[in-house]
């Protein structure tokens, strides 16, 4: 599996769609700096802010985008083939596909908090790096981890690219108001109240493994938030893949 | 043998229950040493004949296996190299960045895959072009690398699924004479094709699949005895009284019909005495082909 999670790895650094996502980030964020850097600038809070809300989506998308890009482009082009001709199997094939395009995700999520951080740094121009702002990329990746695995189980249950990608946006967008749901059952009653509670358990809420207040503004994630952030990204990646190795199984290809 | 198809029946569901049968009650193996070619024009089940025996698609009936396994048990495919039809590479990777993957996967390892990659670069004439990305390398070069990429681990069982399929004739060739040198060096050879010369020139064996049924599986020399017409030609001064005789050119005739009645009219002919200057076939396996498919 560690094979193909290197070769995922380098075809996805070097694909357009990657390329175009992480040029796209490194400009907005030097944007970003530049705009709070001029005297007509914004505070360095709203730098931040901006910055870490750029990183956040430009990763979500590109998960969404390329992830089922990746994986239909396989199928359809039959490049698949070759991978399941080896000595790997069908549900090793889609743990190393998730591990590779991981890999490259990370990457990404590292560089964007990179220019966050070192422009942070310059910007208010204290006399140690902030480093605790690095507690963002295990926030923005665990996020990532979940809508890949929704990303890849979606790729097995849709025969279209464009179906896939657009259901796992429609997620990332329910899920970041997860919470808001509950709000919302609290209001209802019967029937409604156990549909609106039943889609609040069934999508990821994304609010439980995001750690932007505590990355930012209190100088690190507590132990206890990190352990139920990590937990729920395992258990939620988990069954997300092994529903998708078990539907990728049974397909004919 | 050491792959087996029997009795296999594959029915595609398309759109509101509609079926279509691929292949039906199709058998056939793939012996150990053999150059088998398994041919038919497009759509007559080649191909899936083919991605069932690999896995790839689940039998709706009838059953499969690889050295004695299932394809399912991923430890089969230490022992077969596979090359897809229409080929397709990442495009983002250069070849030894491929074969390093294939070669992973496979267990080699450090120097020992390094040089077993260098050389079959070499081999399909590939070692210029390594700085490129598959992007930029044409068809023939794409095929000559994923051929390169089934053969990394020095497989028992080769299967090519239309390997000549869209190449020039440089390319064809190319791949013809890298499919002899593996057979020489005793590896078992299974490749589809619809075009029927790479088959007479290249296998040994035939499966003949037509509209997903199979129409012959045997040697080579069978399908031509069986359905091939042979002649022979003899000299006789004056019109021979021989049945079906038909005048070729001065002083010599020919007698045509299968491979028994061809060899039953030799004897009586050299009974009577007449100079015999040629016995062989008369057709081609196309010919014969498009005999036995009734067409």
């Amino acid at each position: 599996m560690w094979p193909l999670a290197k070769y995922t790895f380098l075809e996805s650094i070097r694909d357009r769609i990657y390329l175009g996502f992480f040029t796209g980030l490194v400009v907005l964020n030097l944007l970003f700096l530049a705009v709070g850097s001029s005297p007509w600038g914004l505070t360095n809070h709203i730098v931040e802010r901006l910055g870490w809300l750029a990183v956040d989506v430009m990763l979500s998308l590109l998960t969404a985008i390329y992830a089922v890009n990746n994986l239909n482009r396989e199928r359809e082009r039959k490049i698949l083939y070759g991978h399941l001709t080896l000595p790997l199997g069908r549900s090793r094939y889609l743990l190393g596909k998730a591990l590779g395009i991981t890999m490259s995700l990370t990457l990404l999520a590292f560089v964007g908090a990179t220019v966050i951080i070192v422009g942070d740094w310059y910007l208010t121009a204290v006399e140690s790096v902030p480093f605790h702002m690095y507690w963002m990329v295990p926030s923005v990746m665990l996020k990532c981890m979940i809508l890949l695995g929704y990303a890849i189980l979606l790729t097995q249950l849709s025969s279209s690219a464009l179906t896939a990608t657009l259901f796992t946006l429609g997620l990332y967008l329910i899920s970041n108001g997860a919470e808001e749901l509950l709000g919302l059952a609290a209001n209802l009653s019967g029937l409604s109240r156990t549909l609106v509670e039943g889609v609040y358990y069934l999508i990821p809420n994304l609010q439980l493994v995001d750690f932007e207040q505590a990355s930012l503004y209190a100088g690190g994630v507590t132990p206890e938030r990190l352990g139920l952030g990590l937990g729920y990204a395992a258990a939620y990646v988990t069954a997300t893949l092994v529903l998708a190795c078990l539907v990728f199984g049974r397909k004919d290809l | 043998m050491l792959a087996k198809i029997e009795q296999l029946t594959k029915e595609y569901t398309v759109g509101f229950g509609k079926k279509v049968t691929a292949v039906r009650d199709v058998s056939y193996g793939i012996p150990a040493g053999s150059l088998t070619g398994i041919v038919g024009p497009n759509g007559s089940g080649k191909s899936t004949s083919l991605k069932a025996l690999l896995g790839l698609i689940k039998p709706t009936s009838g059953s499969v296996s690889l050295f004695g396994a299932r394809p399912q048990q991923a430890s089969v495919f230490q022992r077969i190299g596979y090359l897809p039809e229409n080929v397709a590479l990442s495009d983002t990777l250069k070849s030894r960045e491929i074969l390093g993957y294939y070669a992973q996967m496979h267990g080699m390892r450090g120097g020992a895959a390094r040089a077993r990659i260098d050389q079959l670069l070499e081999q399909v004439g590939l070692a210029e072009h390594t700085r490129k990305t598959v992007r930029q390398y044409s068809k023939g070069m794409m095929q000559r690398l994923a051929l390169a990429a089934a053969l990394v681990h020095d497989p028992e069982l080769v299967i090519l699924d239309e390997p000549m399929s869209g190449l020039d004739p440089i390319g064809r060739r190319f791949v013809s004479d890298l499919l002899a040198e593996q057979h020489r060096a005793g590896k078992t050879i299974c490749f589809s094709s619809h075009i029927l010369h790479d088959i007479e020139v290249l296998c040994d064996r035939l499966v003949v699949i037509y509209k997903g049924k199979l129409v012959f599986e045997g040697a080579k020399e069978d399908f031509a005895h069986r359905s091939m017409q042979f002649r022979v030609v003899f000299a006789a001064t004056t019109p021979p009284d021989v049945n079906g005789a038909s005048a070729l050119g001065p002083n010599t005739w020919e007698l045509a019909g299968t491979y028994d009645e061809c060899l039953t009219e030799l004897a009586h002919l050299r009974a009577a005495g007449y100079q015999i200057i040629e016995f062989g076939r008369k057709g081609t396996l196309e010919s014969s082909f498009f005999e036995l498919v009734g067409s």
